[in-house]
């Protein structure tokens, strides 16, 4: 797919309402019941609801757009240009999207689970649909015409006769204020012309050409180096430091020193680097061993004493028929990290009375609720302003960088802090997907369906994202005074943490699943992408393959027979289509192959996905290659398909290599994956042929793409492996226990 | 280690005279007193890529070079490899397509890929994938990736 680019579309125009810079733009995805009616609001739009809380129009007819969604990667700005072109009928280029700035945007908390373009999204399509209505009327009594005489081309109305802009009737008649009434019906799909089509990536001219496109890329007048000096032990506590030395290096301005929260300031980057090497050299930390032994963690996380356990779905367990056929298996997943190739980074500058903060944060308006609170400073005082980093896949230490340099340049004021983490920060202090033990039984009818399946989750908290009580993030923990540590949010079971796609999406006559949840992670853990949905998946569907087999049965007709949604069943057929699916071990010499298959709809709301992974594995030595992944994927509508097919892509890749080799390692006292050697991810040479198909479905609401790969892959994984080798994988990662 | 005396060289076609103390790695220099935005820091160890430039030609991990080490060489950063106006080939071929989610990794694998078509202008599928495969990328942007430096391998010797 071919995209069609607009390099100048990044136009930046002066912010009328705002007052303040224009914020080099950056830009994130729509709940899915919401579209169907067209009338019925997007959440986003609750607390948001004027209209120039989203978009505003100059004299000149140039369209400014705002969002509360943050841009990483993902193409959400692109989407949201997209959108807002197509409903107010205005050119791509005319439209300028500001990046998420705590003084003028929209609060949308937080941007996760595959959700911007239904909630951002539809937000802007309703709002624009509104504005746009909003100026034909006005265009109308102007003309003197019925509205529905009138058309738009790129922000000029006609009735046909007369013409007049957008721009006109803003300079005649003001800007388009007051709520949204949720009034105007969108564009039916047929009637879009920009969404529904790929799109160049309005972001990615500017990376290419290094414009200075992240937040790594700032650099502020007076703007001085930060580094934090971390313990060896997560927990460990700052007995002594020495700093009459390195006070006195070249260029260090400043060692901040607060409880066991330490911190050195220097005016060049590579004097802080140094400065903190030495402090760390001379500073004495207390040590301990709290950690559990690795090797046994499946069993630590097991028999944990602190587990809280919740049945989720229970439907008569006890009443097994006595003609069923029992079978179980236990799977594992370890601690995983988000590991962004840039490490994280905060600015921050406290600045006439004010403190401003730059992060690439996943929420905005949390982080500064969060530095607020931990700060003991009003939210009035604090802005918090986007600019792209490296990475995200859920929560990484954006946030923690950004309260630590907020707590640096608090200390220093006037003078604009930058805190670079470094790649050994990174890897052992960054909050990692939580390790998870999955065990399921169930029993088959002798016809072969499944009569009734038990499923324990267990686990650790999948969300410690900033909570706005000031307790949430890593410098809480380290500080003077004795600082309350936030609990770990609970997520709803709607969406599910720990549980997320714990229930399969299968039709069995009997099930119960039990999310078994224990609060206190001996690593920190957040939301890494997918969440629960990464295991729990890898777990259902390994054991649908393992009951397939078992019971003689095709895997793609046994997944078939156990679902009623046709839209599931659609993306599996088209995937068995896609890879030739067939059942048969082929082998040569020395060389076994196998194919798996996985499906999952993320959430069991959102986007659907089947992948099929082919496979080798050389007899002599041991070593898989996956030859190809296919993947069929409906995500209802989709605003810029060759984003959605990056986003996939990418899903899949990153999967595979969480699944392949990817694992936190630690010893009772210290983590010891601190770098790219001691924590290999996936390489070019390794990579497989993605093959991806979108379902064309754009009169249905959109349900997100971004993290709809990362449940199927494993399993599929762990399947073609069984059908090349004859032995289950049921621990993750794979390549270490071949 | 830490004598100081100016080391000549050149980046991106302007001569520059760095005073910083032997022994201070390229990327800061490069990064914080010539500004320039191409090469990132990653790993600070060489094992990612991410700072990638141009010596003499030559792709080079400026986290693990020193100041000294380019004395009298000539630097190229993607920031000077091409501009909207007149883009690289690589650089009009990652637009193309679309070969970037954080796009973080690109400036490693632009440049990693432009001293490696130098040496081998016509190369197979499996002769990229390994030119690049120790610079790290964590989107999953990889198939991309390789099809940008598959084009842009047709386009620079189009241009030659």
């Amino acid at each position: 797919m071919k995209a069609d680019l607009n390099h100048d579309a990044l136009r930046r125009f002066i912010l009328k309402a705002a007052g303040a810079a224009a914020l080099t733009m950056h830009f994130s995805f729509l709940p899915q019941e919401l579209m169907a009616s067209g009338l019925k609001s997007s959440r986003s739009l609750k607390g948001n609801s004027n209209l120039e809380n989203w978009i505003q129009i100059d004299e000149r007819g140039l369209v400014t757009i705002f969002t509360g969604k943050v841009e990483f990667g993902q193409g959400i700005g692109t989407a949201l240009v997209q959108i807002a072109a197509d409903e107010l009928d205005v050119a791509i280029e005319k439209i300028n999207l500001i990046v998420p700035d705590t003084d003028i945007s929209p609060d949308e908390g937080y941007t996760v689970g595959s959700q911007s373009v239904q909630l951002s999204g539809m937000a802007m399509r309703q709002v624009s649909a509104e504005v746009r209505r909003i100026l034909l009327e006005r265009a109308a009594s102007i003309f003197q015409v019925p509205i529905d005489k009138l058309s738009v081309a790129d922000g000029v109305i006609s009735d046909g006769s007369q013409k007049i802009t957008y721009g006109q009737l803003i300079s005649i008649k003001g800007d388009v204020v007051g709520n949204y009434k949720q009034v105007t019906v969108a564009k039916k799909a047929a009637d879009r012309k920009i969404s529904g089509r790929s799109m160049g990536r309005l972001d990615i001219p500017c990376k290419v050409f290094a414009e200075g496109a992240y937040l790594h890329d700032m650099r502020l007048p007076g703007m001085l180096h930060a580094r934090v000096v971390r313990p060896v032990s997560q927990g460990g506590r700052l007995i002594a430091v020495d700093i009459t030395s390195v006070i006195k290096m070249p260029g260090v301005k400043k060692i901040i020193q607060d409880g066991s929260f330490l911190a050195v300031v220097a005016e060049r980057e590579e004097q802080a680097i140094a400065a903190a090497e030495n402090l760390s050299e001379t500073a004495v930390w207390s040590e301990l061993q709290d950690l559990p032994d690795q090797d046994s963690l499946k069993f630590f996380i097991m028999s944990h004493p602190e587990t809280e356990r919740e049945i989720l779905v229970d439907m008569g367990q006890e009443e097994i028929s006595t003609d069923t056929k029992t079978y179980e298996a236990c799977y594992f997943r370890p601690y995983q990290a988000h590991a962004p190739v840039g490490p994280s980074i905060g600015v921050a500058h406290w600045d006439n009375g004010r403190l401003k903060v730059w992060s690439h944060t996943q929420g905005p308006y949390p982080l500064k609720r969060e530095i607020s609170s931990f700060l003991s400073l009003p939210e009035e005082k604090i802005r918090v302003i986007h600019k792209g980093g490296s990475g995200c896949y859920g929560h990484n230490p954006a946030d923690d960088a950004a309260l630590e340099a907020a707590i640096i340049a608090c200390n220093m004021p006037g003078i604009p802090i930058r805190l670079q983490w470094m790649r050994q920060e990174e890897f052992k202090w960054e909050p990692y997907g939580s390790a998870m033990v999955m065990d399921v039984r169930a029993s088959m009818n002798k016809d072969g369906s499944i009569e009734n399946w038990n499923y324990n989750v267990h686990g650790f908290p999948h969300s410690s994202r900033p909570s706005g009580k000031g307790g949430s993030l890593l410098a809480t923990r380290y500080v003077s005074g004795n600082r309350k540590v936030t609990p770990p949010r609970r997520i709803p079971s709607k969406t599910g943490g720990l549980d997320r796609n714990a229930r399969p999406y299968y039709d069995f006559k009997r099930q119960k699943i039990t999310k078994n949840f224990i609060e206190k992670s001996p690593l920190r853990t957040s939301a890494l992408r997918s969440l629960g949905a990464y295991a729990n998946v890898f777990a259902v569907e390994s054991f649908m393959d393992e009951l397939a087999h078992q019971t003689g049965q095709d895997p793609v007709r046994f997944r078939l027979r156990h679902l009623k949604d046709e839209r599931a069943k659609a993306v599996i057929k088209k995937v068995a289509e896609m890879a030739e699916w067939q059942e048969e071990r082929e082998a040569s010499e020395h060389m076994a192959f196998g194919r798996g298959i996985a499906f999952s709809r993320y959430k069991n709301i959102g986007g659907y996905l089947a992948v099929c992974v082919a496979l080798n594995v050389d007899s002599r030595n041991g070593q898989i290659t996956v030859s190809d992944i296919y993947a069929a994927v409906d995500c209802g509508e989709i605003i810029n398909p060759d984003g959605a097919l990056n986003q996939i892509e990418g899903g899949l890749l990153q999967a595979l290599s969480w699944t392949l080799y990817e694992e936190v390692n630690f010893e009772i006292h210290k983590i010891i994956s601190e770098d790219w050697v001691t924590y290999p991810i996936l390489t070019h040479d390794r990579v497989p042929k993605l093959h991806v198909h979108l379902v064309d479905m754009p009169d249905a609401p959109p349900l997100g793409a971004g993290e709809v790969a990362q449940g199927p892959l494993p399993a599929a994984v762990a399947n073609a492996l069984y059908q090349a080798t004859g032995k289950r994988f049921r621990e993750l990662p794979i390549i270490e226990q071949k | 280690m830490m004598a100081k005396s100016t080391i000549n060289f050149i980046v991106n076609g302007s001569k520059c005279e760095c005073d910083l103390p032997s022994g201070t790695p390229l990327l800061y220099y490069l990064r914080n007193d010539l500004e320039l935005n191409g090469p990132k820091f990653g790993c600070g160890l060489g094992q990612c890529g991410a700072c990638t430039i141009l010596v003499n030609g030559v792709a080079t991990r400026s986290c693990i070079t020193l100041v000294e080490d380019v004395s009298d060489a000539e630097v190229i950063t993607l920031d000077g490899l091409g501009s909207r106006e007149d883009p690289h080939p690589l650089q009009s071929a990652f637009i193309d397509q679309q070969a970037a989610q954080c796009g973080y990794c690109m400036n490693g694998m632009i440049m990693t890929a432009v001293g490696f078509l130098a040496k081998n202008s016509t190369p197979t599928e499996g002769e990229i994938k390994e030119a690049v495969s120790a610079n790290l990328c964590r989107c999953g942007t990889h198939q991309r990736i390789i099809a940008a430096i598959k084009q842009g391998a047709k386009g620079m010797a189009n241009e030659s």
